[in-house]
Protein backbone atom coordinates (compact mmCIF):
# COMPACT_ATOMS: atom_id res chain seq x y z
CA UNK A 1 0.00 0.00 0.00
CA UNK A 2 1.29 3.50 -0.91
CA UNK A 3 2.03 5.52 2.23
CA UNK A 4 -1.03 8.25 3.41
CA UNK A 5 1.72 10.62 3.77
CA UNK A 6 2.50 10.31 0.01
CA UNK A 7 -1.47 11.60 -0.35
CA UNK A 8 -0.89 14.07 1.99
CA UNK A 9 2.22 15.39 0.32
CA UNK A 10 0.53 15.60 -3.18
CA UNK A 11 -2.43 17.41 -1.09
CA UNK A 12 -0.33 20.33 -0.72
CA UNK A 13 1.32 20.22 -4.59
CA UNK A 14 -2.38 20.81 -5.14
CA UNK A 15 -2.26 23.21 -2.20
CA UNK A 16 -4.65 26.10 -2.27
CA UNK A 17 -2.07 28.71 -1.30
CA UNK A 18 -0.48 28.32 -5.07
CA UNK A 19 -4.06 28.03 -6.08
CA UNK A 20 -5.58 31.12 -4.99
CA UNK A 21 -2.62 32.92 -6.74
CA UNK A 22 -3.53 31.82 -10.05
CA UNK A 23 -7.20 31.49 -9.36
CA UNK A 24 -7.47 35.05 -8.61
CA UNK A 25 -5.62 35.85 -12.40
CA UNK A 26 -7.41 33.28 -14.03
CA UNK A 27 -10.92 34.48 -13.02
CA UNK A 28 -12.81 35.64 -16.10
CA UNK A 29 -11.80 33.18 -18.39
CA UNK A 30 -12.65 29.47 -18.64
CA UNK A 31 -14.91 29.63 -16.00
CA UNK A 32 -17.84 27.35 -15.57
CA UNK A 33 -20.80 29.41 -14.23
CA UNK A 34 -22.53 28.22 -10.98
CA UNK A 35 -25.73 30.05 -9.25
CA UNK A 36 -25.89 29.70 -5.65
CA UNK A 37 -28.33 31.85 -3.65
CA UNK A 38 -29.26 34.05 -6.78
CA UNK A 39 -25.25 34.69 -6.71
CA UNK A 40 -23.43 34.06 -9.49
CA UNK A 41 -20.02 31.70 -9.24
CA UNK A 42 -17.50 31.14 -11.26
CA UNK A 43 -15.18 28.37 -10.86
CA UNK A 44 -11.90 28.15 -13.64
CA UNK A 45 -11.39 25.35 -15.55
CA UNK A 46 -7.63 24.70 -14.39
CA UNK A 47 -9.65 24.38 -11.06
CA UNK A 48 -11.66 21.60 -12.43
CA UNK A 49 -9.13 19.89 -13.68
CA UNK A 50 -7.55 19.87 -10.64
CA UNK A 51 -10.58 18.03 -9.11
CA UNK A 52 -10.62 15.89 -11.88
CA UNK A 53 -6.78 14.78 -11.46
CA UNK A 54 -7.85 14.26 -7.60
CA UNK A 55 -11.04 11.44 -8.57
CA UNK A 56 -8.43 9.69 -11.00
CA UNK A 57 -6.05 9.31 -7.94
CA UNK A 58 -9.07 8.18 -5.90
CA UNK A 59 -10.18 5.16 -8.33
CA UNK A 60 -6.55 4.59 -9.19
CA UNK A 61 -5.54 4.25 -4.94
CA UNK A 62 -8.74 2.77 -3.51
CA UNK A 63 -9.04 0.67 -6.97
CA UNK A 64 -12.56 1.18 -7.79
CA UNK A 65 -13.93 1.82 -11.16
CA UNK A 66 -15.71 5.57 -10.16
CA UNK A 67 -14.35 7.92 -8.33
CA UNK A 68 -16.65 11.53 -8.29
CA UNK A 69 -17.59 14.83 -7.32
CA UNK A 70 -21.23 15.39 -7.96
CA UNK A 71 -22.68 18.92 -8.04
CA UNK A 72 -26.51 19.59 -6.90
CA UNK A 73 -28.35 21.51 -10.04
CA UNK A 74 -31.90 20.67 -8.60
CA UNK A 75 -34.13 19.32 -9.34
CA UNK A 76 -30.77 16.88 -10.48
CA UNK A 77 -27.20 15.59 -9.40
CA UNK A 78 -24.89 15.98 -11.88
CA UNK A 79 -21.83 14.12 -12.62
CA UNK A 80 -19.09 16.99 -11.79
CA UNK A 81 -16.00 15.03 -12.12
CA UNK A 82 -15.53 11.63 -12.98
CA UNK A 83 -12.71 9.32 -12.39
CA UNK A 84 -10.88 7.94 -15.56
CA UNK A 85 -10.52 4.45 -14.42
CA UNK A 86 -11.68 1.67 -16.18
CA UNK A 87 -15.17 0.12 -16.01
CA UNK A 88 -16.85 3.33 -14.28
CA UNK A 89 -20.18 3.63 -15.69
CA UNK A 90 -20.94 7.47 -14.24
CA UNK A 91 -19.99 9.74 -18.18
CA UNK A 92 -19.08 13.62 -17.28
CA UNK A 93 -22.14 15.88 -17.31
CA UNK A 94 -24.93 13.16 -16.88
CA UNK A 95 -27.54 14.22 -14.82
CA UNK A 96 -29.82 12.11 -12.62
CA UNK A 97 -33.23 13.45 -10.90
CA UNK A 98 -32.82 13.06 -6.87
CA UNK A 99 -34.56 9.83 -6.88
CA UNK A 100 -32.95 8.17 -4.20
CA UNK A 101 -29.46 8.24 -5.54
CA UNK A 102 -26.57 7.38 -2.59
CA UNK A 103 -25.24 10.72 -2.38
CA UNK A 104 -28.67 12.37 -2.40
CA UNK A 105 -28.53 10.76 1.40
CA UNK A 106 -25.70 12.11 2.04
CA UNK A 107 -27.05 15.64 0.72
CA UNK A 108 -30.11 15.24 2.77
CA UNK A 109 -28.54 14.08 6.18
CA UNK A 110 -25.37 16.19 5.17
CA UNK A 111 -23.27 13.44 6.58
CA UNK A 112 -21.17 10.66 5.40
CA UNK A 113 -22.54 7.52 3.94
CA UNK A 114 -21.21 4.38 3.99
CA UNK A 115 -22.96 1.45 2.16
CA UNK A 116 -20.49 -1.79 2.01
CA UNK A 117 -22.94 -3.91 0.16
CA UNK A 118 -26.32 -2.29 -1.03
CA UNK A 119 -27.71 -5.70 -2.28
CA UNK A 120 -27.96 -6.69 1.50
CA UNK A 121 -30.48 -3.88 2.24
CA UNK A 122 -34.01 -3.59 0.99
CA UNK A 123 -33.34 0.62 1.24
CA UNK A 124 -31.18 0.80 -1.76
CA UNK A 125 -33.77 -2.00 -4.16
CA UNK A 126 -34.69 0.56 -6.47
CA UNK A 127 -31.08 2.74 -6.44
CA UNK A 128 -29.95 3.93 -10.07
CA UNK A 129 -26.53 2.89 -9.11
CA UNK A 130 -27.53 -0.92 -8.48
CA UNK A 131 -28.70 -0.63 -12.01
CA UNK A 132 -25.24 -0.08 -12.99
CA UNK A 133 -24.00 -2.42 -10.61
CA UNK A 134 -22.48 0.04 -8.27
CA UNK A 135 -23.33 -2.22 -4.88
CA UNK A 136 -20.82 -0.17 -2.41
CA UNK A 137 -20.41 2.97 -1.88
CA UNK A 138 -18.58 5.51 0.23
CA UNK A 139 -19.60 9.55 -0.16
CA UNK A 140 -19.00 12.54 1.82
CA UNK A 141 -21.18 15.79 1.30
CA UNK A 142 -19.06 19.13 -0.09
CA UNK A 143 -20.40 22.35 1.33
CA UNK A 144 -20.23 26.34 0.46
CA UNK A 145 -18.51 28.19 3.20
CA UNK A 146 -21.74 29.44 4.55
CA UNK A 147 -23.04 25.57 4.76
CA UNK A 148 -25.17 25.55 1.58
CA UNK A 149 -24.57 22.08 -0.35
CA UNK A 150 -22.39 22.12 -3.67
CA UNK A 151 -22.77 18.48 -3.64
CA UNK A 152 -20.40 14.96 -2.91
CA UNK A 153 -17.37 13.50 -3.46
CA UNK A 154 -17.74 10.13 -3.33
CA UNK A 155 -16.28 6.40 -4.69
CA UNK A 156 -18.03 3.14 -5.69
CA UNK A 157 -17.58 0.10 -6.11
CA UNK A 158 -19.40 -3.15 -8.06
CA UNK A 159 -18.46 -5.58 -5.15
CA UNK A 160 -18.53 -5.32 -1.55
CA UNK A 161 -16.23 -3.11 -0.25
CA UNK A 162 -16.26 -1.71 3.85
CA UNK A 163 -13.15 0.96 2.33
CA UNK A 164 -10.68 1.02 5.18
CA UNK A 165 -10.28 3.71 7.33
CA UNK A 166 -6.69 5.31 5.60
CA UNK A 167 -8.86 5.08 2.16
CA UNK A 168 -11.71 7.38 4.07
CA UNK A 169 -9.28 9.35 5.40
CA UNK A 170 -7.89 10.13 1.86
CA UNK A 171 -11.16 11.21 0.70
CA UNK A 172 -11.66 13.07 3.65
CA UNK A 173 -8.52 15.29 3.00
CA UNK A 174 -9.89 15.79 -0.53
CA UNK A 175 -12.86 17.20 0.60
CA UNK A 176 -11.90 19.63 2.94
CA UNK A 177 -8.95 20.57 -0.16
CA UNK A 178 -11.76 21.25 -2.35
CA UNK A 179 -14.13 23.06 0.19
CA UNK A 180 -10.69 25.57 0.57
CA UNK A 181 -11.43 26.02 -3.08
CA UNK A 182 -14.56 26.53 -2.89
CA UNK A 183 -14.32 28.80 -0.07
CA UNK A 184 -12.15 31.16 -1.82
CA UNK A 185 -14.44 30.92 -4.92
CA UNK A 186 -16.58 32.30 -2.67
CA UNK A 187 -14.71 35.03 -1.40
CA UNK A 188 -13.49 35.96 -4.90
CA UNK A 189 -17.31 35.99 -5.72
CA UNK A 190 -18.42 38.17 -2.40
CA UNK A 191 -15.32 40.52 -3.22
CA UNK A 192 -16.54 41.71 -6.99
CA UNK A 193 -19.73 41.85 -5.21
CA UNK A 194 -18.92 44.67 -2.75
CA UNK A 195 -16.65 46.05 -5.77
CA UNK A 196 -20.23 46.43 -7.26
CA UNK A 197 -22.03 47.72 -4.59
CA UNK A 198 -18.83 50.63 -3.91
CA UNK A 199 -18.97 51.49 -8.19
CA UNK A 200 -23.12 51.90 -7.73
CA UNK A 201 -22.69 53.30 -4.41
CA UNK A 202 -19.98 56.24 -5.77
CA UNK A 203 -22.32 56.91 -8.88
CA UNK A 204 -25.26 57.63 -6.31
CA UNK A 205 -23.13 60.02 -4.73
CA UNK A 206 -22.42 61.85 -7.80
CA UNK A 207 -25.93 61.66 -9.00
CA UNK A 208 -26.89 63.19 -5.64
CA UNK A 209 -24.37 66.14 -6.25
CA UNK A 210 -25.79 66.60 -9.90
CA UNK A 211 -29.53 66.59 -9.10
CA UNK A 212 -29.81 68.58 -6.25
CA UNK A 213 -28.14 71.91 -8.69
CA UNK A 214 -28.82 70.50 -12.38
CA UNK A 215 -32.56 69.65 -11.33
CA UNK A 216 -33.19 72.86 -9.64
CA UNK A 217 -31.93 74.77 -12.64
CA UNK A 218 -33.67 72.89 -15.32
CA UNK A 219 -36.86 72.87 -13.28
CA UNK A 220 -36.69 76.81 -13.70
CA UNK A 221 -36.19 76.77 -17.25
CA UNK A 222 -38.38 74.59 -17.48
CA UNK A 223 -41.33 76.73 -15.84
CA UNK A 224 -40.42 79.96 -17.94
CA UNK A 225 -40.62 77.23 -20.96
CA UNK A 226 -44.08 76.34 -19.84
CA UNK A 227 -45.23 79.53 -18.76
CA UNK A 228 -44.49 80.44 -22.70
CA UNK A 229 -46.26 77.82 -24.35
CA UNK A 230 -49.70 78.32 -21.80
CA UNK A 231 -49.28 81.99 -22.66
CA UNK A 232 -49.45 81.52 -26.78
CA UNK A 233 -52.10 78.58 -26.54
CA UNK A 234 -54.11 81.62 -24.46
CA UNK A 235 -53.80 84.05 -26.94
CA UNK A 236 -53.60 82.32 -30.53
CA UNK A 237 -56.86 81.84 -31.14
CA UNK A 238 -56.90 80.09 -34.16
CA UNK A 239 -53.68 79.21 -35.02
CA UNK A 240 -52.54 77.49 -38.12
CA UNK A 241 -51.89 73.60 -37.76
CA UNK A 242 -48.34 73.81 -37.94
CA UNK A 243 -48.55 76.21 -34.79
CA UNK A 244 -51.03 74.27 -33.41
CA UNK A 245 -48.95 71.14 -33.77
CA UNK A 246 -45.92 73.10 -32.86
CA UNK A 247 -47.19 73.94 -29.34
CA UNK A 248 -48.33 70.39 -28.67
CA UNK A 249 -44.92 69.12 -28.83
CA UNK A 250 -43.17 71.96 -26.95
CA UNK A 251 -45.92 70.99 -24.30
CA UNK A 252 -44.69 67.13 -24.52
CA UNK A 253 -41.69 67.54 -24.49
CA UNK A 254 -41.89 69.41 -21.64
CA UNK A 255 -43.64 67.31 -19.94
CA UNK A 256 -41.03 64.49 -20.41
CA UNK A 257 -38.60 66.91 -19.29
CA UNK A 258 -40.31 67.25 -16.08
CA UNK A 259 -41.06 63.16 -15.88
CA UNK A 260 -37.04 62.77 -16.66
CA UNK A 261 -36.25 65.41 -13.47
CA UNK A 262 -38.25 64.07 -11.19
CA UNK A 263 -37.39 60.25 -11.67
CA UNK A 264 -33.83 61.87 -10.88
CA UNK A 265 -34.99 64.00 -7.48
CA UNK A 266 -36.70 60.88 -6.26
CA UNK A 267 -33.99 58.44 -6.71
CA UNK A 268 -31.48 60.82 -5.50
CA UNK A 269 -33.58 62.51 -2.49
CA UNK A 270 -36.07 60.14 -1.90
CA UNK A 271 -39.28 61.74 0.14
CA UNK A 272 -40.66 60.31 3.19
CA UNK A 273 -43.59 58.27 3.09
CA UNK A 274 -46.47 59.54 3.19
CA UNK A 275 -49.04 56.87 4.20
CA UNK A 276 -52.86 56.36 3.47
CA UNK A 277 -55.42 53.18 3.51
CA UNK A 278 -55.00 52.55 0.26
CA UNK A 279 -57.54 49.88 -2.19
CA UNK A 280 -54.94 48.08 -4.65
CA UNK A 281 -57.05 47.32 -7.55
CA UNK A 282 -58.39 50.88 -7.25
CA UNK A 283 -55.20 52.27 -7.58
CA UNK A 284 -54.41 50.10 -10.59
CA UNK A 285 -57.91 51.09 -12.29
CA UNK A 286 -57.01 54.85 -12.14
CA UNK A 287 -53.42 54.18 -13.33
CA UNK A 288 -54.78 52.00 -16.55
CA UNK A 289 -57.37 54.62 -17.10
CA UNK A 290 -55.07 57.29 -16.87
CA UNK A 291 -52.22 55.79 -18.61
CA UNK A 292 -51.80 56.19 -22.43
CA UNK A 293 -52.08 52.91 -24.13
CA UNK A 294 -50.88 52.49 -27.98
CA UNK A 295 -53.39 50.78 -30.03
CA UNK A 296 -51.46 47.64 -31.25
CA UNK A 297 -51.68 46.52 -27.04
CA UNK A 298 -54.41 44.86 -25.37
CA UNK A 299 -54.64 45.57 -21.62
CA UNK A 300 -56.17 43.03 -19.77
CA UNK A 301 -56.67 42.63 -15.96
CA UNK A 302 -57.46 40.13 -13.28
CA UNK A 303 -57.75 41.30 -10.07
CA UNK A 304 -58.54 39.95 -7.19
CA UNK A 305 -61.37 42.10 -5.12
CA UNK A 306 -60.55 40.07 -1.55
CA UNK A 307 -57.47 42.43 -1.44
CA UNK A 308 -57.46 43.70 1.68
CA UNK A 309 -56.51 47.61 1.58
CA UNK A 310 -53.04 48.28 3.22
CA UNK A 311 -51.33 51.11 4.52
CA UNK A 312 -48.82 52.62 1.68
CA UNK A 313 -48.32 55.57 0.24
CA UNK A 314 -50.53 56.03 -2.93
CA UNK A 315 -48.30 58.41 -4.72
CA UNK A 316 -45.29 56.37 -4.70
CA UNK A 317 -47.42 53.10 -5.64
CA UNK A 318 -48.76 55.36 -8.69
CA UNK A 319 -45.26 55.81 -9.75
CA UNK A 320 -44.41 52.02 -9.11
CA UNK A 321 -47.52 50.86 -10.83
CA UNK A 322 -46.90 53.62 -14.05
CA UNK A 323 -43.00 52.81 -14.29
CA UNK A 324 -43.82 49.74 -14.57
CA UNK A 325 -46.64 49.77 -17.04
CA UNK A 326 -44.34 51.95 -19.34
CA UNK A 327 -41.49 49.98 -19.45
CA UNK A 328 -44.10 47.02 -20.74
CA UNK A 329 -45.39 49.09 -23.41
CA UNK A 330 -41.73 50.23 -24.50
CA UNK A 331 -41.28 46.32 -24.35
CA UNK A 332 -44.80 45.93 -26.57
CA UNK A 333 -43.53 48.29 -29.74
CA UNK A 334 -44.98 45.95 -32.22
CA UNK A 335 -47.62 45.06 -30.00
CA UNK A 336 -49.14 42.67 -27.75
CA UNK A 337 -50.58 42.18 -24.63
CA UNK A 338 -50.20 43.22 -21.28
CA UNK A 339 -51.60 41.41 -18.50
CA UNK A 340 -52.11 42.70 -15.01
CA UNK A 341 -52.95 40.33 -12.28
CA UNK A 342 -53.48 41.16 -8.23
CA UNK A 343 -53.32 37.94 -5.62
CA UNK A 344 -52.87 37.36 -2.45
CA UNK A 345 -50.68 35.34 -2.16
CA UNK A 346 -50.35 34.38 1.85
CA UNK A 347 -52.23 35.98 4.70
CA UNK A 348 -49.51 38.55 4.52
CA UNK A 349 -48.80 39.50 1.12
CA UNK A 350 -50.34 40.93 -1.85
CA UNK A 351 -48.48 40.32 -5.28
CA UNK A 352 -48.86 42.71 -8.06
CA UNK A 353 -48.14 41.04 -11.61
CA UNK A 354 -47.22 42.68 -14.96
CA UNK A 355 -47.15 40.01 -17.38
CA UNK A 356 -46.04 41.81 -21.60
CA UNK A 357 -45.53 39.70 -24.90
CA UNK A 358 -43.30 41.78 -25.74
CA UNK A 359 -39.47 41.33 -26.93
CA UNK A 360 -37.98 40.15 -23.49
CA UNK A 361 -34.75 41.65 -21.36
CA UNK A 362 -31.59 39.80 -22.45
CA UNK A 363 -30.46 37.68 -19.47
CA UNK A 364 -27.08 39.90 -19.40
CA UNK A 365 -29.65 43.05 -18.53
CA UNK A 366 -31.68 41.08 -16.20
CA UNK A 367 -28.50 41.75 -13.19
CA UNK A 368 -28.54 45.12 -13.58
CA UNK A 369 -32.08 46.24 -14.14
CA UNK A 370 -32.92 47.87 -11.14
CA UNK A 371 -29.21 49.60 -11.00
CA UNK A 372 -29.29 53.79 -11.46
CA UNK A 373 -28.35 54.52 -14.22
CA UNK A 374 -28.74 51.61 -16.63
CA UNK A 375 -31.10 51.84 -19.45
CA UNK A 376 -31.18 50.23 -23.20
CA UNK A 377 -34.02 52.97 -24.03
CA UNK A 378 -32.67 55.98 -26.31
CA UNK A 379 -34.65 58.70 -24.11
CA UNK A 380 -33.70 57.67 -20.88
CA UNK A 381 -31.61 58.14 -18.02
CA UNK A 382 -32.38 54.86 -16.43
CA UNK A 383 -34.19 55.71 -13.35
CA UNK A 384 -37.36 54.84 -13.84
CA UNK A 385 -36.59 51.13 -12.24
CA UNK A 386 -34.33 52.07 -9.76
CA UNK A 387 -36.51 54.18 -8.92
CA UNK A 388 -39.53 51.81 -8.35
CA UNK A 389 -37.40 49.47 -6.38
CA UNK A 390 -36.54 51.50 -3.67
CA UNK A 391 -40.24 52.59 -3.52
CA UNK A 392 -41.32 49.20 -3.32
CA UNK A 393 -38.48 48.26 -0.52
CA UNK A 394 -39.24 51.81 1.41
CA UNK A 395 -42.73 49.69 1.81
CA UNK A 396 -41.18 47.15 3.34
CA UNK A 397 -42.22 44.89 -0.34
CA UNK A 398 -40.04 43.44 -2.87
CA UNK A 399 -39.94 43.23 -6.82
CA UNK A 400 -38.96 40.93 -9.34
CA UNK A 401 -39.05 40.16 -12.64
CA UNK A 402 -38.74 36.81 -15.14
CA UNK A 403 -38.23 37.34 -18.85
CA UNK A 404 -37.72 35.03 -21.76
CA UNK A 405 -36.09 36.61 -24.65
CA UNK A 406 -38.54 36.94 -27.40
CA UNK A 407 -41.43 35.78 -25.28
CA UNK A 408 -41.83 39.11 -23.33
CA UNK A 409 -41.57 39.49 -19.04
CA UNK A 410 -43.10 39.44 -15.71
CA UNK A 411 -42.49 41.40 -13.09
CA UNK A 412 -43.70 40.84 -9.53
CA UNK A 413 -44.59 43.56 -6.94
CA UNK A 414 -45.04 42.05 -3.21
CA UNK A 415 -46.07 44.14 -1.43
CA UNK A 416 -47.06 43.33 2.95
CA UNK A 417 -50.65 43.87 3.80
CA UNK A 418 -49.84 45.31 7.13
CA UNK A 419 -47.63 47.76 5.78
CA UNK A 420 -46.27 49.75 8.30
CA UNK A 421 -44.05 52.61 8.13
CA UNK A 422 -41.12 52.30 6.42
CA UNK A 423 -37.26 52.74 6.12
CA UNK B 1 -64.47 95.58 -8.89
CA UNK B 2 -61.09 96.78 -8.82
CA UNK B 3 -58.53 94.29 -10.22
CA UNK B 4 -56.88 91.70 -8.36
CA UNK B 5 -53.76 92.57 -6.80
CA UNK B 6 -50.46 90.14 -7.13
CA UNK B 7 -46.63 90.44 -6.65
CA UNK B 8 -44.21 88.00 -8.51
CA UNK B 9 -40.77 87.61 -6.24
CA UNK B 10 -38.37 85.49 -8.87
CA UNK B 11 -34.80 86.17 -9.63
CA UNK B 12 -35.74 84.43 -13.19
CA UNK B 13 -36.86 86.90 -14.77
CA UNK B 14 -38.03 85.00 -17.88
CA UNK B 15 -40.52 83.32 -15.15
CA UNK B 16 -41.67 86.59 -14.18
CA UNK B 17 -41.94 88.22 -17.15
CA UNK B 18 -44.35 84.91 -18.57
CA UNK B 19 -46.17 84.70 -15.67
CA UNK B 20 -47.13 88.21 -15.51
CA UNK B 21 -48.25 88.15 -19.13
CA UNK B 22 -50.55 85.55 -18.39
CA UNK B 23 -51.91 86.84 -15.30
CA UNK B 24 -52.32 90.15 -16.72
CA UNK B 25 -54.20 88.64 -20.03
CA UNK B 26 -56.43 86.76 -17.12
CA UNK B 27 -57.21 90.48 -15.63
CA UNK B 28 -54.93 90.95 -12.71
CA UNK B 29 -53.10 93.54 -11.52
CA UNK B 30 -49.24 91.80 -11.69
CA UNK B 31 -46.40 94.16 -10.06
CA UNK B 32 -42.85 91.94 -10.39
CA UNK B 33 -39.87 92.43 -7.90
CA UNK B 34 -36.36 90.60 -9.03
CA UNK B 35 -35.09 89.63 -5.84
CA UNK B 36 -36.29 90.06 -2.15
CA UNK B 37 -34.76 93.46 -1.55
CA UNK B 38 -36.60 94.69 -4.33
CA UNK B 39 -39.98 93.27 -2.85
CA UNK B 40 -39.98 94.78 0.41
CA UNK B 41 -39.26 98.14 -0.93
CA UNK B 42 -42.54 97.39 -3.39
CA UNK B 43 -44.48 96.34 -0.16
CA UNK B 44 -43.92 98.91 1.60
CA UNK B 45 -45.82 101.07 -0.68
CA UNK B 46 -48.65 98.88 -1.30
CA UNK B 47 -50.94 95.85 -0.15
CA UNK B 48 -50.88 93.25 -2.99
CA UNK B 49 -54.15 90.26 -2.23
CA UNK B 50 -51.46 87.46 -3.40
CA UNK B 51 -47.57 87.76 -3.34
CA UNK B 52 -46.01 84.87 -5.50
CA UNK B 53 -42.29 84.30 -4.30
CA UNK B 54 -39.51 82.06 -5.00
CA UNK B 55 -37.67 80.65 -2.24
CA UNK B 56 -34.24 79.97 -4.14
CA UNK B 57 -33.28 83.63 -4.41
CA UNK B 58 -29.59 85.34 -4.10
CA UNK B 59 -29.04 87.35 -0.75
CA UNK B 60 -31.90 87.08 0.06
CA UNK B 61 -34.00 83.99 0.14
CA UNK B 62 -37.84 83.66 0.06
CA UNK B 63 -38.19 82.70 3.77
CA UNK B 64 -35.93 85.73 4.85
CA UNK B 65 -37.65 87.96 2.55
CA UNK B 66 -41.27 86.54 3.80
CA UNK B 67 -40.08 87.04 7.60
CA UNK B 68 -39.40 90.80 6.52
CA UNK B 69 -42.22 91.59 4.85
CA UNK B 70 -44.33 90.15 7.81
CA UNK B 71 -43.46 93.02 9.59
CA UNK B 72 -44.39 95.47 7.19
CA UNK B 73 -47.50 93.40 6.53
CA UNK B 74 -48.67 91.15 9.08
CA UNK B 75 -51.98 89.70 6.75
CA UNK B 76 -49.79 89.43 3.37
CA UNK B 77 -50.75 86.49 1.91
CA UNK B 78 -47.81 84.30 0.54
CA UNK B 79 -47.41 81.70 -2.29
CA UNK B 80 -43.53 80.09 -2.08
CA UNK B 81 -42.53 78.65 -5.00
CA UNK B 82 -39.75 76.19 -5.37
CA UNK B 83 -38.49 73.43 -8.09
CA UNK B 84 -37.01 71.47 -5.25
CA UNK B 85 -39.12 69.10 -3.38
CA UNK B 86 -37.12 68.00 -0.51
CA UNK B 87 -36.22 71.73 0.06
CA UNK B 88 -35.75 72.57 3.98
CA UNK B 89 -36.83 76.42 3.53
CA UNK B 90 -40.30 74.66 2.45
CA UNK B 91 -40.87 73.28 5.85
CA UNK B 92 -39.40 76.39 7.71
CA UNK B 93 -41.70 78.87 4.82
CA UNK B 94 -44.75 76.86 6.16
CA UNK B 95 -44.33 77.14 9.96
CA UNK B 96 -43.90 81.03 9.43
CA UNK B 97 -46.96 81.25 8.01
CA UNK B 98 -46.94 81.23 4.24
CA UNK B 99 -50.31 79.95 2.46
CA UNK B 100 -48.89 77.65 0.46
CA UNK B 101 -46.38 75.67 -1.73
CA UNK B 102 -46.27 75.87 -5.70
CA UNK B 103 -44.21 73.52 -7.58
CA UNK B 104 -42.29 74.78 -10.51
CA UNK B 105 -42.39 74.33 -13.35
CA UNK B 106 -45.90 76.04 -12.67
CA UNK B 107 -49.46 74.27 -13.49
CA UNK B 108 -50.77 78.33 -14.44
CA UNK B 109 -54.46 77.00 -14.07
CA UNK B 110 -54.07 76.28 -10.43
CA UNK B 111 -52.39 79.50 -10.14
CA UNK B 112 -55.40 81.22 -11.38
CA UNK B 113 -57.70 79.40 -9.13
CA UNK B 114 -55.80 80.26 -6.21
CA UNK B 115 -55.42 84.03 -7.37
CA UNK B 116 -59.71 83.80 -7.88
CA UNK B 117 -59.90 82.05 -4.30
CA UNK B 118 -57.54 84.91 -2.42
Amino acid sequence: MIPLNYFLALITVIGTKQLMKNNIKSIGSNTTVHSINGEIISIPDHLVQKWQRIVNIIAKVIQVPAALIMKVDPPYLEVFCSSDSKNNPYKLGYREHWSGLYCEHVLRTKEDLLIPNALQDKHWDNNPGIKLGMISYFGLPLFWPEGEAFGTICVLDSKENSYNTIYKDLILQFKGLIEAHLELMWNIADRERMEEELISKKKLTVLGQLTTGVGYELRDSLGSIKNAVYLLNMILEEPEPEVKESLAILEKEVETSENIIRSLLDYAQPRALNVSIVDINDLLRIVMSRITIPENIELASQLDEKIPSILADPDQLTQIFRNIISNATYALHDGGQLFIRTKVTDPEWVTISFTDTGVGIPKKNLDHLFEPLFTTKPKEIGLGLAVTKTFVETHGGSIEVQSELGRGCTFKVRLPINTKEGK
Amino acid sequence: MDKKSVLVVDDNHNQTRTMTYILRRNGYDVTTAKDGVEAIEIIKEKSFNLIFMDIKMPQLNGVETFKRLKKIRHEAAVIMMTAYSVDDLVEEALQEGARGIMYKPLDMEKVGAIIGES
